[in-house]
């Protein structure tokens, strides 16, 4: 966008007031979405959050669990990294147990719903293709700069995700990433 | 007559009063299959995540504190307890180039026995059933990722009732919003009956 593009684009919005312009007026470079890629463990890991966690990603694909902010991180193993460099990515069934991917991420939720606890924790969820109670499709690619994803994940069974509560749960994710790679070694 | 015919000729009308009162309670109710227990409009804008979420449990259109209602009738095969199922009607708008997400969950416990109509919500014993959460994360950049939908989830089936037969069952459902932004969380809670038969 050029600067007399961005005048434009502001005074209308200022005439305007309308939603879409609080966006574009807003960016904020720390939280814009950010992806670490990682291959040292014979697993090519892509871990993704927003760019103000940028220096915890790299932990978190060692194997850090840092539950104070959201992140996801998916793990590709080696018959597939060359699939992943492809343009086209990967498409995974996570129903099949073909090919060990893992799917782990921090998201917001209720602490405890059945204790009646609904306030807000971050929850930690990890799972491998083909576990029991584990459904849904996973598309990756890295293009360029960019790593692009997009995740229809759902599980359900009984979890001690909730303080450590056993209880009946289903949790479905979907997330869209276009994420620009970062390097933080 | 004898005492004995008397007393089982008493018991007889007794039982037909009741499977005649049954009877018309199940026809006037409606079928709990498909139905929608809250309303939730998320709205992700902006770099911080700020936003608006409102929801509510319709019960009587109003802003009156939820009381037992009928949600209606339901076999209690495995077909019914599947067919039967509660849904939350969330509308997204996401215009953020941010990256994060909002959670919107749906707890159930269940109450014997109903309290009567008309009652607050937190009236009766209540036991956990469980409780089903849909995430929807948008962290795509550059912008162009806007988003405006309505979808009916998350979805909560009651295929966890395996033992309910000839029985009237109270759900007290609670719906949340949560987010990984900062955005406020919320939450409401609203109760039903069904009579499984």
């Amino acid at each position: 966008m050029n600067g007399m593009t961005r005048v434009v684009l502001s005074t209308l919005c200022g005439i305007l007031g309308s939603i879409g312009c609080d966006a574009q007026n807003d960016l904020d470079p720390a939280r814009l979405p950010v992806a670490l890629l990682d291959e040292d463990s014979g697993v090519t890991t892509l871990v993704f959050g927003s760019a103000d966690h940028q220096a915890d990603l790299d932990d978190i694909a060692e194997g850090a669990k840092p539950l104070t902010f959201a992140w996801t991180a998916v793990g590709v193993p080696s018959e597939l990294r060359d699939q992943l460099l492809s343009p086209e990515g990967i498409g995974v069934d996570l129903t099949s147990a073909d090919h060990a991917v893992t799917f782990t991420q921090v998201y917001a939720d209720v602490c405890n719903p059945a204790a009646n606890d609904f306030s807000s924790c971050y929850l930690y969820e990890s799972y491998t293709a083909g576990d029991e109670g584990l459904s849904g499709s996973l598309q990756l690619a890295l293009q360029g700069e960019r790593a692009v994803g997009r995740f229809a994940v759902v599980w359900e069974g009984i979890t001690d995700r909730f303080q450590g509560q056993p209880q009946w749960h289903r949790h479905e994710t979907s997330t869209g990433f276009a994420a620009t790679l970062v390097d933080e070694r | 007559m004898k005492r004995g015919t008397a007393i089982s000729a008493s018991l007889l009308l007794l039982a037909i009063i009741a499977t005649r009162d049954a009877s018309s309670q199940i026809a006037n109710l409606d079928w709990a299959d498909e139905f929608v227990t809250g309303r939730v409009n998320v709205k992700m804008i902006g770099s911080s995540g700020h936003g608006t979420i409102d929801h509510f449990f319709d019960q009587n259109g109003s802003d009156e504190p939820p009381t037992w209602t009928w949600m209606g009738g339901q076999g209690a095969n495995q077909g019914g307890r599947a067919n039967a199922r509660e849904k939350v009607m969330t509308s997204w708008y996401e215009g953020s180039s941010s990256c994060f997400g909002v959670t919107i969950n749906l707890a159930r416990r269940r109450v014997f026995p109903v309290p009567g109509l008309n009652q607050g919500c937190n009236s009766g014993q209540q036991t956990p059933v469980g409780s089903v959460s849909y995430t929807k994360n948008s962290c795509v950049f550059p912008a162009g990722d806007w988003d405006i939908s309505m979808r009916a989830k998350p979805v909560f089936d009651f295929a966890l009732d395996t033992s309910l037969v000839n029985q009237t069952a109270g759900y007290v459902s609670t719906i949340s919003s949560t987010s990984s932004s900062g955005m406020a969380g919320a939450s409401l809670t609203g109760c039903y009956a069904i009579s499984w038969f």
